[in-house]
């Protein structure tokens, strides 16, 4: 997005000051009754988004339905039909993500990154891609409840607050007796936030509520890194990583590609760095039990299980000790591992000496708070502090941790402390350690209320439930990562009639709270006077960078000890939000859940992941189940600490051997259609709940007994949905150096323009006729294989973008998903440390496209500007161009995959569709178009400002959530635009080019960094690598 | 199965100096001729028609399954069926290309043998082109309903419309629809040509006024003039040189569906003759399979005689030998080519998940044909029903190694599956066998199933040379 074109709301005043608003401003919200949906007419749908247009500027001005009409003049910056972008944010985990909401017609339906974000810059990670579908999620929470039946605000409001009388006198309410107990029994069980307004509130709270006590808890927390933080730099602060200036970064067991609250930014940062420049590009290496993101992108990896991290860290510390380079107290217990990772320190000590300020040690949250303080003092040593690694103040330094929290709320509830508990979001009852007795507590509290986004398990536990609003609905504001002060505005009136937590909690300060506006004004302005152009241009931006958190200076704490003790022999399990649904909070997304995991390529599912060594050593087949076709595979009982779950396994090269990885968020009874519903034949449980087996106390990563279980489980995978047999391996082996074509740097030959595409040998390619000349613009795409992590990012924004449908766990086992984006994943070298190769594919708008001859009735054609287009509603669904497509990049609509709209119920969810993509039916075939709809846009922009096309004016949904942008559109007919010097640079090539196809689609050749002393061990694993069969 | 004149003609065979008659029987006239064909139609017995009302009761069950199949077809959408990604064409476009080419059967035996002069063609022309008839309408069903939107499948045929559109001449499959209704049309004719002086006869025996003006109709005013005869042979030669020509183009398109396309597995040169010969070695194998059965229900043996069996036993046994020299040929230039993706889906077809298939095609088109070296296998009956039955079902096999073996591993290994039937494609193929045989019974029962008026010409050069 340029910052041209972006129509931000620019001017909430102008808006303002429209008649329309001044008439209805100040009046109240519609009430907005569900089934006023079903059946909506035209007008009824104009009037409400225009509703939630006009109230997207205006705080909490609620009006009466009848005066809602669609404009007669229209608002100055409104043109129906165009998309305008309101900056928001979203937040998990408390940390905030600034993001950039499309909306058209009042009705939000793409989201983006914020390029003012420090840590979006304009990328998004699938949680936010997939924010649409929750907004319009038809099992969101509705209607108030009480004791589990039906009840309204009203009726919320005279026992909370209590009634007015004609006078206009308010009787008491219930929040009045907890005022003049000051709070005393009263206990708010919230989910992290960094929220500078929930901090304000609450800071207020401390007057009449002063005897109330506060609990923060999070199920996946980086408690470990604040505690590590502590103990390294005498206070906590938070380390922020500058990947960009890393020449190599050492990943202990991280996530620091993949979950982290800032891996947006690791990964933009980083991918300056492996994109090799005058024969220089950064080098990763990774010690650790899970084969993520981070090992995926490693240049070398020593799996291992994560208890023995820490030993190998001792044992790095030794190295660089021998190279000169000691702490003050030299770590001891360093493990003794194989030959491979012995070297792999030795090398990784050389390079850390050799690049001295110019590297990052970093260890994941489940790793001990030791680890991280460790990690801490080898970064300070080698110089790392000031240069790759800054600091700034931890927001969330002054609470205990999750689970102290948690732990404490309950011991209060059962000593009778609490008699009042009011929950903001989260999901206890389900996702709390085992020997957290959640339910016990809530049921020993006299009143319990819940404010939540659904109606869940833990709400079927309260007396009452509140919905509350989507991000997208209300003001809101967060902290990010970074630091960085994020605002968000309503971009739609509440489609539920729901309230926000500033609400409800403004509620309990004071009868007649501020509006939600106001209450952020007044924590943005920090006790100051509110300047208005600050504040305007704060909401239109997203961000108030003068807000930004302070940076600090961390006072080094002297080396203590540092002697891991070798956790005893035998099998881990290590626990891990899912790179999906997260904690368990995204399960009722079907997006998400039918998003192929970025290593496992399975859907709705989650799984015990280990490798063949482990699977053997516990009797399981690791042979392919009979020719059936479909993935069945056997289950394991974990017990952890008296508590057992059967889970089914999957089999995953490059997982640490005994180390059992297993994802959370999995298992919910009450998440909704989607995720699932105890007891409902038509909403089956997703996956399985491991979070019995997680204790208070016990980090995520314990001891563990498996044992085979006899039951099996059908896995539903978009890869391999069938094992792999030998032929099929051999011939996968054979042709991947020529489909992923990849060479170490050391390699590289930056001046050889053709190297990568003489991988394959093949005949002149001829034509029998005179090709299509292109006069106007050649459209074409560069995908980068050599900085693409996998993050699956442009998959969803693909889906959300496109209005693809999802197909449910059946159909993805009969291999019908739909994604036009999808990430071929595919392993080399050796099984117990292979290398990974990801690829993603969409349409390569071949120039001489296979598809379009076999067409019968033409329904697929050209356009003169060389795109493959797909006339849908000229489509007879013959299927043939699938099959005749060498990519295999055509979807086709087997059945009505878009019937579940037709429910009453579930009309709202119609609102996610983008207006500007036809919505396919039943019998058509699709695919990729290179976003035609965002092309036509940008064409009929500049042709009305008789202007051309900037180079990077078009972005395809795919390539504009893409953190390390590794997909690059534009226009090959203009030889200096990006993808044209991305096509003629050293490392393009296009895939199966001998067809003659000539496909728009160029992709660059992943290149390696191997370190010099590990060539041989490389190349050893590494037997199909296209730089041997490069031959030139 | 086998009767008196089979012993018969099994003894005569062996002696060099007797030739055995086309049509046999010392009592057989014209007039015994038309009593037996036509008595068929004409003195339906009490134990023949529960014979065929049970039969026909069956196949119209099947046959209103299938109507069933299709009409959720329609509510639901092809995904009723296993179709998926990579193999999106899966059981309907292989039991497509599996009725064509049984289809050729007829049009073969009626025109290119008219042309060469083969008498012994004329006992079973008449029943051979039935069957391509009603094997054609079972094919012409799948391509209509496998496709996604079968209400708008007109778009594929030239159509003046309101979109002011052609469709697209440069695809196989609309060559399939050219190539398969010429011959579906021409064969049609050729058939009902050939039936109209069988028509007449019965028309002229008939005792009731419906029969008498029913066949009245149908003979368009035969009297059996010789002007009428000289006309009539003159057109059926003009049509026999019209539709010599389809018997080898349209499983010649049929096989462009394939070979046109850049699929390893599908691109080759050598499908055009490989599937007409695998086509007149299935249509050959399904004449046999029905008219063994038949002709021992109907007392046919001396007009369907054990040497029209042993000489289609002959064609069975060189087309399948052509069959199994293409998949040998086929491996040779998959490896002769030196392009690793075509290599490597012939190596998966013979040992990868579909290997299964793969011998079992082998086996029945290739191993058990060659049994028809042996005299002995080849003139009993029992025998080559058996082999006759096999080579059907490995003709479907190798539609199906074909379609499904190459498309579920193609370029990408990240798009490879397994394809996996479900119920329906069982019960959809088998809801064309309802068709094909509902159509048979009522051919058996409303007309003659030999053509009479050919035969008796082969009758009458018998009794009046040699002998």
């Amino acid at each position: 997005m340029d910052s041209n074109t972006t129509q931000y709301w620019r001017s909430l005043g102008e808006l303002q000051q429209t008649p329309t608003f001044q008439e209805n401003a100040g009046k109240d919200l519609p009430e907005f009754h569900p089934e006023d949906f079903s059946g909506v007419s035209r007008r009824r749908f104009m009037q409400l988004t225009g509703a939630s247009m006009a109230l997207a500027g205006v705080s909490s001005c609620r009006w009466e339905n009848e005066k809602i009409l669609p404009f007669a003049s229209r608002p100055a910056n409104r043109i129906p039909g165009k998309a305008v972008h309101f900056a928001s944010s979203l937040e998990r985990g408390g940390y905030g993500v600034g993001v950039s909401v499309t909306s058209y017609d009042g009705r939000p339906i793409k989201v983006e990154g914020n390029k003012n974000d420090g840590i979006s810059g304009g990328a998004t990670d699938v949680f936010a891609q997939a924010s649409i579908l929750e907004l319009y999620d038809p099992d969101r929470s509705r209607v108030v409840t009480k004791d589990g039946a039906e009840s309204t605000w009203d009726a919320w409001d005279l026992f909370f607050t209590g009634a007015m009388d004609a006078t206009g006198k308010r009787s008491n309410g219930f929040v009045d007796g907890l005022r003049a107990a000051n709070g005393l029994g009263v206990a708010f069980l919230v989910e992290a936030t960094s929220s500078p307004s929930v901090a304000l509130i609450r800071e207020q709270l401390t007057g009449n509520f002063k005897d109330a006590e506060w609990f923060e808890y999070e199920s996946v927390s980086r408690d470990n890194e604040i505690a590590g933080a502590k103990l390294a730099l005498g206070r906590a602060l938070r380390p922020q990583y500058d990947a960009s200036k890393a020449d190599v970064i050492v990943s202990f067991d991280s996530d620091f590609f993949s979950a982290h609250p800032a891996q947006i930014k690791h990964n933009r940062d980083w991918a300056t760095k492996r994109r090799p420049v005058n024969g220089h590009m950064g080098r990763l290496y990774e010690a650790g039990s899970r084969f993520g993101i981070e090992g995926g992108m490693s240049d070398h990896r020593a799996p291992m299980r994560s208890f023995d991290v820490a030993g190998f860290i001792a044992l790095v510390e030794n190295r660089l000790a021998s190279e000169g380079y000691q702490l003050d107290t030299a770590a001891t217990g360093a493990s003794t591992p194989s030959d491979t990772a012995s070297e792999l320190a030795a090398a990784i000590a050389k390079d850390l000496v050799a690049n001295r300020g110019k590297s990052i040690l970093v260890a994941g949250p489940n790793q001990p708070a030791e680890v991280h303080a460790r990690l801490h003092l080898l970064n300070n040593m080698l110089g790392n502090f000031g240069s790759t690694i800054t600091f700034t103040d931890e927001p969330a330094a002054a609470r205990p941790s999750h689970q102290e929290a948690l732990a404490s709320m309950v011991a209060s509830a059962k000593a009778g402390k609490i008699s009042t508990l009011i929950i903001i979001e989260g999901n206890e009852a389900y996702d709390a350690p085992a020997d957290i007795d959640v339910v016990g507590a809530i049921d020993a509290i006299k009143t319990t209320v819940r404010l939540g986004l659904y109606n869940n398990e833990t709400s079927a536990l309260c007396d009452w439930h509140l919905p509350r609003t989507h991000a997208f609905e209300a003001w809101g504001d967060s902290i990010a990562y970074d630091g960085t002060y994020l605002i968000s505005q309503p971009t739609i009136a509440p489609i539920w009639g729901a309230r926000s937590v500033i609400e409800l909690l403004a509620s309990c300060q004071s009868s007649e709270p501020p509006s939600p506006e106001m209450i952020l004004q007044a924590a943005f302005a920090g006790g100051d006077e509110v300047n208005t152009q600050d504040w305007r241009s704060a909401v239109h931006d997203g961000v108030a960078a003068a807000k930004a958190l302070k940076s600090a200076t961390p006072k080094i704490s002297p080396a203590g000890e540092f002697s891991p003790s070798g956790a005893s022999a035998g099998i881990e399990v290590t626990f891990a939000p899912d790179s999906k649904i997260w904690d368990g909070r995204h399960a009722n997304s079907a997006w998400l859940q039918e998003l192929p995991d970025f290593m496992t390529k399975l859907t709705w599912d989650n799984v015990a992941l280990m490798n063949v060594a482990t699977a053997e050593k516990l009797g399981l087949r690791t042979e392919a189940e009979a020719k059936g076709g479909h993935a069945i595979a056997d289950m394991v009982t974990i017990t952890v600490g008296g508590n057992s779950v059967t889970v089914p396994v999957y089999l995953m090269p490059g997982q640490a051997a005994d180390s059992i990885a297993l994802n959370l968020g999995y298992g919910r009874t009450n998440a909704g259609q989607v995720g699932g519903i105890q007891g409902d034949e038509d909403a089956p449980v997703v996956g399985f709940d491991v979070t019995p087996l997680r204790a208070s106390g016990a980090s995520d990563m314990v001891a563990a007994t498996v044992v085979m279980a006899s039951e099996k489980h059908e896995l539903a995978m978009t890869q391999e949905h069938h094992i792999v047999d030998d032929i099929g391996m051999r011939g996968t082996e054979e042709r991947l150096s020529a489909l992923v074509r990849e060479s170490n740097l050391s390699d590289l030959h930056e001046d050889d323009k053709d190297h990568f595409r003489h991988v394959v040998h093949h005949p002149p390619l001829l034509s029998l006729w005179t090709e299509r000349s292109h006069d106007g613009h050649a459209w074409g795409m560069t995908l980068d294989l050599s900085v693409c992590n996998g993050c699956n990012a442009c998959v969803i924004a693909c889906q959300s973008e496109n209005n693809i449908p999802t197909v449910g766990k059946s159909e993805v086992i009969m291999s019908r998903e739909m994604h036009w984006m999808r990430i071929d994943r595919y392993f080399s070298g050796d099984l117990d440390n292979p290398k990974l190769v990801t690829q993603q594919v969409n349409c390569q708008q071949c120039e001489n496209a296979p598809c379009e001859q076999v067409c019968p009735v033409a329904a697929t054609t050209h356009t003169e500007e060389g795109l493959n287009d797909m006339v849908y509603n000229r489509c007879v669904g013959t299927r043939y161009c699938a099959n005749n497509c060498a990519y295999k990049v055509r979807r086709f609509n087997y059945k009505n995959f878009h019937k579940n709209l037709e429910d009453e119920n579930n009309e709202v969810a119609k609102l996610a569709l983008n207006p500007e993509v036809t919505v396919r039916v039943r019998g058509v075939m699709e695919k990729c178009t290179y976003c035609v709809q965002r092309i036509q846009e940008v064409k009929i922009d500049a042709k009305n400002a008789v202007r051309p096309i900037r180079d990077g004016e078009i972005v395809p949904a795919c390539g504009q959530v893409c953190p390390t942008s590794a997909i690059v559109f534009g226009d090959l007919a203009d030889p200096d635009s990006q993808v044209s010097k991305g096509r003629a640079s050293a490392r393009a090539y296009e895939m199966l080019a001998e067809l003659n196809n000539k496909p728009r689609n160029s992709y660059l050749a992943k290149i390696r960094n191997p370190h010099p002393d590990l060539m041989h061990a490389a190349l050893a694993a590494d037997g199909a690598s296209a730089s041997e069969n490069g031959g030139h | 199965m086998s009767s008196q004149y089979d012993l018969q003609i099994l003894q005569e065979i062996e002696d060099p100096t007797i030739r055995p008659k086309l049509i046999m029987g010392e009592s057989t006239t014209y007039a015994s001729l038309d009593n037996d064909v036509i008595g068929i139609i004409e003195g339906f017995t009490q134990k023949t028609s529960i014979v065929w009302y049970l039969m026909i009761g069956a196949t119209l069950s099947v046959l209103t399954m299938l109507g069933g199949i299709v009409a959720y077809l329609i509510a639901t959408g092809v995904g009723i069926w296993g179709n998926q990604s990579p193999v999106f064409w899966g059981w309907p476009i292989v039991n497509f290309v599996f009725w064509v080419g049984i289809a050729h059967a007829g049009t073969l035996i009626s025109a290119i043998l008219f042309l060469l002069k083969q008498d012994w063609r004329t006992s079973i022309n008449r029943f051979a082109e039935a069957m391509t008839i009603f094997a054609v309408c079972c094919a012409g069903l799948f391509p209509g309903i496998h496709v996604g939107r079968m209400w708008v499948v007109y778009w594929l045929f030239p159509i003046p419309n309101q979109m002011e559109m052609w469709p697209n001449f440069r695809s196989p499959l609309l060559w399939d629809v050219f190539a398969v209704g010429t011959y579906a049309t021409i064969s049609l004719l050729f058939w009902y040509m050939g039936l109209i002086p069988d028509l007449a006869t019965i028309r002229d025996r008939a005792t009731t006024k419906l029969r008498q003006g029913l066949y009245a109709v149908f003979s368009m005013g035969w009297t059996g003039s010789s002007r009428h005869w000289h006309r009539y042979e003159k057109a059926y030669l003009i049509l026999a040189g019209l539709a010599t020509p389809l018997v080898l183009s349209v499983h010649t398109v049929v096989s462009f569906d394939f070979a046109v396309a850049q699929l390893p597995g599908w691109h080759t040169t050598i499908f055009p003759p490989y599937f007409v010969a695998g086509a007149i070695f299935s249509g050959f194998a399904m004449v046999n399979t029905l008219i063994i059965p038949i002709r021992s229900i109907f007392k046919l043996q001396h007009i369907v005689t054990l040497r029209h069996l042993e000489v289609m036993n002959k064609v069975i046994l060189a087309t399948g030998s052509m069959v199994g020299y293409a998949y040998a040929m086929e491996f040779f230039i998959a490896w002769y080519s030196g392009n690793p993706y075509e290599r490597f889906v012939f190596e998966n077809r013979a040992f990868g998940n579909y290997a299964w298939a793969y011998w079992t095609m082998v086996s029945c088109n290739v191993i058990f044909p060659q049994l028809f070296w042996i005299k002995k296998i080849r003139r009993s009956v029992p025998a080559m029903l058996c082999v006759c039955i096999l080579v059907n079902v490995g003709m479907w096999f190798e539609r199906f190694v074909i379609t499904v073996s190459s498309l579920s591993r193609d370029f990408l290994p990240g798009s490879w599956n397994y394809f996996k039937p479900t119920v329906f494609d069982y019960l959809t193929f088998l809801g064309s066998f309802g068709l094909f045989f509902t159509l048979f019974l009522l051919f058996v029962r409303f007309l003659p199933m030999i053509a009479i008026s050919e035969v008796k010409g082969i009758l009458y050069k018998q009794n009046h040379t040699g002998h």
